[in-house]
């Protein structure tokens, strides 16, 4: 085992583990504040959220990469795989207070993990019922547009051109 | 945590979108509605639970109902000058239709023959056929003046008579606007907006102010007290109403008066406001102007013929005409009855003499009238010229004010009126946004999934 090369790997690993969780945390404060432009049916500040959010996935998807070159690095001092390796895994080959150190992280990651995805399964079921809503209601638009709806007079909502205010004056 | 935000809260979230939506279809369900206004749900977060901080969803904060009540005061300010020229114009035109000039059967060509026919009878004084040709152009003249001037009395009662509707419509809007007000100030009581009430209300107003020059004053609990002339039509709940009383001083038509104490409705405009006005002011003017004319004649040419002899020699002092003006004038019987009284001659004991049918002839050319300085026909020309001076002031105006209002109608629908458009391209709106947000939240997803793995 290459006691330097485990533990440079190890502080790596840690270092990546409190970006994600910062990142993680942030997704959930933009999770609330999505849910709350959910329900107020403010698209305008949901695309604002959805921006916010992109930016850091990006910031997700660079400490990816990193994360993987420190469990490669892990990988030649331990002989743990890099792919699939967990941290309890790892924390066994390292020093206590390295290992404590490394887990109170994973903990506090998985926290914010958790967190994110119960604000994402309200916030799914919140979309999925406006999805439905919405999707009524453009249909029924439609129907009316077409012209195929008829008034208890027998008139016709759609006049010719599908527009029923005339702005051309 | 914000998280912990319940589907409890979601639901309720969902709730009052229903009811944005349901705003929407009320919306959709009234675009022919005549008057409706378009209806917006304001949507606003709960606020926080205790010291949580968390919110509790969104709720229906406000029914707002989109009107532009500048719009409205204009709208209402032209439409009682529209329906005061209306009135006036739909008069003058019916009065213009009854001269039916130029013609060969108007006033203007009937004076022009009666004094040709006396221009003949002065060549063959001794014609019977000429006699009867002077007495059958004088009955023409006569029968065509007071056509005229029947068809004027005819055309003022109808202005009367139009009063009884217009007036029984503004005591039906009048009640219709205060158990309007009634409803709103309860239904607005429960924070419920009554926009539909509203409508139903601004609708009535906008065709009061047709009929008649009203003022109208907003107060806070919802209700609108109505004034004409001062003096309250509707004041909260309750609407006064207006009588039409007979007035024997004037020729029995309708006085308009507040029924509980008998005071003149001082309405200056609007559809009542233009019948009065056409009745009592522009109506009589014309018809003096007839009458004017027709007196002129008549002593013009009785002073003649009375001058003149019958075709005996003898008989002087006839009157031709009898009456005094247009509504009675007609040929004295006895000369209908009696050829031999026309007077044709200036002189007694001259049968053959044609100078007194000649100088009758010659006031066709006579400036008796305006003070010395008009012929008949000069007169009768100003007097058309003034009435289609008139009628073009008054149809112009009306249709000018019929186009301000059309515009005006069309910035409000801009304002108030449902766009299906706009409906259909704010729910694509929103079902695009959602559809990303969906997406994000699967991509995420995915992601934490990876993580579980490795610190599960």
């Amino acid at each position: 085992m290459n006691r330097a090369e485990l533990t440079s790997g190890a502080a790596a690993l840690s270092d990546v583990l409190a970006g994600q969780r910062d990142l993680y945390r942030s997704l959930v404060g933009i999770a609330t504040s999505e849910q709350d432009a959910i329900v107020a049916a403010d698209v305008e500040r949901l695309t604002q959220l959805l921006e916010q959010k992109e930016n850091v996935l990006d910031h997700l998807r660079a400490l990816e990469t990193e994360r993987m070159t420190a469990l490669v690095a892990i990988e030649m001092a331990t002989g743990v795989a890099a792919e699939g390796a967990t941290i309890s895994e790892i924390a066994a080959h390292l020093p206590v207070a390295a290992a404590e150190d490394l887990q109170r992280i994973g903990r506090e990651l998985k926290a914010e993990a958790v967190a994110l995805e119960e604000a994402h399964a309200v916030n799914a079921h919140l979309l999925r019922n406006s999805r439905s809503l919405i999707d009524r209601w453009i249909n029924y638009l439609r129907t009316v547009l077409a012209g195929s709806l008829y008034t208890s007079e027998g008139d016709s909502p759609a006049v010719a051109g599908g527009r029923t205010l005339d702005r051309s004056a | 945590m914000a998280i912990s935000i319940g589907l409890n809260s979601a639901v309720q979230s969902l709730l009052a979108h229903q009811q944005a939506m349901d705003a929407v279809t009320h919306n959709i369900a009234n675009v022919n509605t005549p008057g409706y206004s378009r209806q917006r749900i304001h949507l606003g977060a709960v606020a926080p639970a205790g010291s949580s901080g968390v919110g509790q969803g969104v709720e229906v904060l406000s029914v707002e109902r989109v009107r532009d009540l500048f719009i409205d005061f204009q709208i209402r300010s032209q439409s009682h000058s529209a329906g005061d020229y209306s009135a006036r114009a739909d008069s003058l035109s019916l009065v213009e239709l009854a001269f039916g000039e130029p013609s060969d059967n108007g006033l203007r060509a009937v004076l022009g023959q009666f004094f040709n026919a006396w221009r003949d009878l002065s060549n063959a004084p001794e014609q019977s056929a000429a006699r009867s040709a002077v007495v059958q152009a004088g009955e023409t003249l006569a029968f065509v003046a007071q056509r005229l001037a029947t068809s004027m009395s005819e055309i003022r009662a109808d202005a009367n008579t139009r009063l009884e509707a217009s007036v029984g419509e503004i005591n039906d809007l009048a009640k219709q606007v205060a158990a309007l007000n009634q409803r709103i100030i309860e239904v607005r009581a429960t924070g419920d907006p009554a926009a539909d009430l509203t409508d139903k209300r601004d609708l009535a107003l906008d065709r009061l102010s047709q009929l008649t020059d009203l003022r109208t004053i907003q107060h806070d609990d919802g209700h609108v007290d109505v004034f004409i002339g001062g003096r309250s039509l509707v004041q909260g709940v309750k609407a006064s109403e207006i009588d039409l009383v007979i007035n024997p001083l004037n020729q029995n038509f309708y006085d308009v008066q507040w029924a509980q104490d008998g005071a003149i409705v001082a309405s200056q405009s609007g559809e009542v406001g233009g019948l009065l006005h056409q009745r009592d002011t522009d109506l009589p003017a014309r018809m003096a102007d007839l009458n004017t004319l027709v007196a002129q004649v008549i002593t013009d040419v009785n002073a003649v013929h009375a001058a003149g002899f019958g075709q005996d020699g003898v008989t002087t002092g006839t009157a031709f005409f009898t009456g005094t003006d247009a509504t009675d004038i007609a040929i004295n019987a006895a000369v209908s009855g009696d050829l031999g009284l026309v007077a044709a001659a200036s002189a007694g004991g001259a049968p053959g003499d044609g100078s007194g049918a000649l100088a009758l002839a010659d006031l066709q050319r006579a400036t008796n009238l305006t003070g010395g300085s008009q012929t008949y026909e000069a007169y009768f020309n100003g007097m058309l010229t003034r009435l289609g001076v008139s009628v073009r002031d008054a149809s112009g105006t009306s249709q000018a004010q019929a186009a301000t209002i059309a515009h005006l109608d069309q910035l409000r629908a801009s304002v108030s009126g449902v766009s299906l458009d706009e409906e259909m391209v704010a729910m694509v709106q929103y079902q695009k946004g959602y559809e990303a947000a969906a997406k994000v939240i699967s991509t995420i997803d995915d992601m934490i999934e990876q993580l579980f793995a490795m610190v599960g």
